[in-house]
């Protein structure tokens, strides 16, 4: 299976469980992706001509298409608001596209009886102060987390970036609290952190974004992703829910 | 514009030198850590910072205070001890768009004059950075100023959590420049739930099912902390309504206590006003030393600079072009910083910082005239 250079390009990713849910999203609007085998990175949507299909990990699909290299991609919205550069021409053309629910969520230890709500831990951040110390927030999602947390009057804190296992660094004792991404709280648990009231960051869907001056400049690939957004709005109108349009191709 | 540059830092630094501050050399790179503790949000989102090869978050300097501070602490330096230090360097800021300034990189040029509690440093370093604006040849200047210190003691009278203090005072330009400033400002600490209603039984969302949990793991707060932060909750209720009222006499008092210095009366309603346009005066009167440029001093507390280490005196200088203001910089009082970034105790100290390009940019603007 090759493809031309001239076809438009989607992303999509081939990590996780973001990789099985789009795959069936896909093939619910009616546009199965075709597969030659697992280890083949490039596929195709046999109902749609002019378009190539490409597997990226999630956390390459933003960098992808702002670089030009694609022009749409299917991916957790909090990824990309988390990696875009807001300089640079891509936009969320459809949001909430009802799979790969998640949220970043903050996590305090259990013991921590008098921290309820982010007024609280807004109190913590200054008891830390006080003590010459500052609250540090382990997290995969550092943009996101320092905008929630300085727009919830919580201004004293530093990031600790991890890649992984973030709910054990309370306990092993380098971060005070974590902003981890959840979808049924079962980790954060398990390790002896709860979640607070207003403690949410952000509510996360798979969405669908494009590269504008990309798609703007070549009539071809317009016509074509102008399409794929028709195929998407209308199973949701089928479906009786309404699709988040956000950028008008 | 290079030369025009060098010229006026070395001459800012003659003076500074000649009032006994020694040159600090500073480094361009610091631990992002250091900036988050002295400012805080107002800065910290604005940091150019990466991960160095070892693994450290660092950060390039957006101001210089702190490297400052941080250089005092370690140098053990007796409390009793005054310490002067000059610096001038680029400093860097990211701003977007929106933010209305391109300047991500400027020269800052300023001191520090740390140990010294007394009036006269704050006269003396409002006097410094006063000669600072004559050298480059200006002949007009605005110098809004406020306190720290006066306006904290006002919002403690009502009862306001050290929270809602610090979300108040970085939002008091709400309060007074927008009509529906203190609906917004009630609304805003409300949806982001920093006002505690009280009698609400705090249920925590997950704790009860986790017998398993282990007791002793507190991180880095102690048993006692939470105890005692618990009890002062049971206790403590504030509703938005006390909220807004605190604000409506907040509001009020900033707006009578504003404007032209010399018009403002010392018998203020308010004996904490009073004691501040005293202080005012008495600051700016003697500061005017040596001083040949016409300086209007301006009180506004509302236009602090955000910054929430300040404790005292704050001063904010502008120079006005038609309805236009360009910032040129600014001080103030800081007496809690050396033990906020880790010194043994309080020490005061106060400073000022001046943007030189912003200084520039209004020499070669009235030259192209």
């Amino acid at each position: 299976m090759t493809f031309e250079n001239s076809d438009l390009k989607l992303v999509i990713p081939s990590d996780g469980a973001m990789y099985e849910s789009t795959l069936e999203f896909m093939a619910n609007v009616g546009l199965s992706v075709e597969r030659e085998s697992k280890r083949r990175y490039i596929a195709t949507i046999p109902n749609l001509s002019g378009i190539t299909v490409l597997l990226l990990r999630s956390a390459d699909i933003t960098s992808t298409l702002e670089d030009g290299s694609a022009d749409l991609g299917l991916l957790g919205e909090d990824r990309y608001q988390e990696l875009r550069q807001e300089d640079l021409p891509t936009a969320v053309i459809l949001g909430n596209l009802n799979y790969g629910n998640c949220s970043l969520t903050i996590g305090v230890p259990n013991s921590w009886s008098d921290v309820d709500s982010i007024a609280d831990l807004a109190e913590v951040a200054i008891e830390f102060r006080e003590k010459g110390l500052s609250m540090r927030v382990a997290t995969k999602s550092p943009r996101l987390t320092e905008k929630f947390l300085l727009s919830h009057g919580i201004s004293y804190f530093s990031l600790v970036r991890l890649s992984g296992t973030l709910e054990l660094a309370p306990e092993m004792g380098f971060a005070d609290i974590i902003a981890d991404i959840t979808s049924t709280g079962t980790t954060m648990r398990e390790n002896q952190l709860k979640t607070i009231q207003g403690g949410i960051i952000i509510e996360s869907e798979a969405c669908l974004v494009g590269n504008k001056t990309q798609l703007a400049s070549d009539p071809v690939k317009l016509r074509i992703s102008q399409e794929l957004v028709q195929i998407i709005t209308s199973y949701f109108k089928n479906q009786m829910t309404d699709v988040d349009v956000r950028y008008n191709l | 514009m290079h030369h025009a540059k060098l010229n006026l830092t070395a001459d800012i630094s003659e003076i500074l030198t000649i009032n006994a501050y020694e040159i600090f050399d500073c480094p361009i790179i610091e631990s992002t850590e250091l900036y988050a503790m002295k400012s805080g949000g107002e800065l910290t989102s604005r940091l150019y910072s990466f991960v160095e090869p070892g693994g450290m978050n660092v950060s390039l300097r957006p101001e210089f205070t702190s490297s400052v501070i941080r250089s005092y602490i370690s140098d053990k330096i007796s409390e009793k001890q005054i310490v002067k230090k000059q610096y001038v360097g680029p400093v860097f800021r990211y701003s977007d768009s929106t933010q209305g300034s391109n300047q991500r990189q400027f020269t800052q040029q300023g001191c520090e004059l740390i140990g010294d509690a007394s009036a006269d440093a704050d006269v003396e370093i409002l006097n410094l950075s006063l000669l600072a604006l004559q050298k480059s040849g200006l002949e007009t200047a605005t110098v809004k100023l406020g306190h720290m210190g006066y306006l904290r003691s006002l919002l403690e009278k009502f009862d306001l959590s050290e929270v809602l203090i610090g979300f108040t005072l970085s939002n008091l330009q709400l309060l007074t420049q927008k009509t529906n400033g203190i609906e917004e400002l009630s609304k805003m600490a409300s949806d982001i739930g920093l006002i505690n209603p009280g009698n609400k039984v705090s249920k925590p969302t997950q704790a009860k099912d986790t017998e398993s949990y282990r007791s002793d793991n507190y991180g880095r707060r102690s048993k006692e902390q939470i105890n005692s932060r618990s009890k002062s909750k049971e206790t403590n209720s504030f509703s938005i309504n006390k909220y807004t009222e605190s604000l409506e006499s907040l509001s009020e008092l900033l707006c009578t206590f504003a404007g032209d210095l010399n018009t403002i009366s010392d018998s203020h309603n308010d004996s904490t006003f009073g004691k501040a346009s005293q202080y005012f005066k008495l600051v700016a009167e003697k500061a005017m030393n040596d001083i040949n440029i016409e300086v209007d001093f301006i009180v506004d507390c509302a236009a602090q600079r955000g910054f929430t280490y300040y404790t005292g005196i704050i001063f904010d200088m502008e120079y006005k072009k038609g309805s236009n203001s360009i910032p040129l910089g600014g001080g103030g009082r800081y007496d809690g910083l050396v033990k906020l970034l880790g010194g043994p105790a309080e020490v005061p100290a106060t400073g000022f910082a001046v943007n030189i390009d912003s200084i520039l940019s209004i020499n070669s603007m009235d030259q192209k005239k």
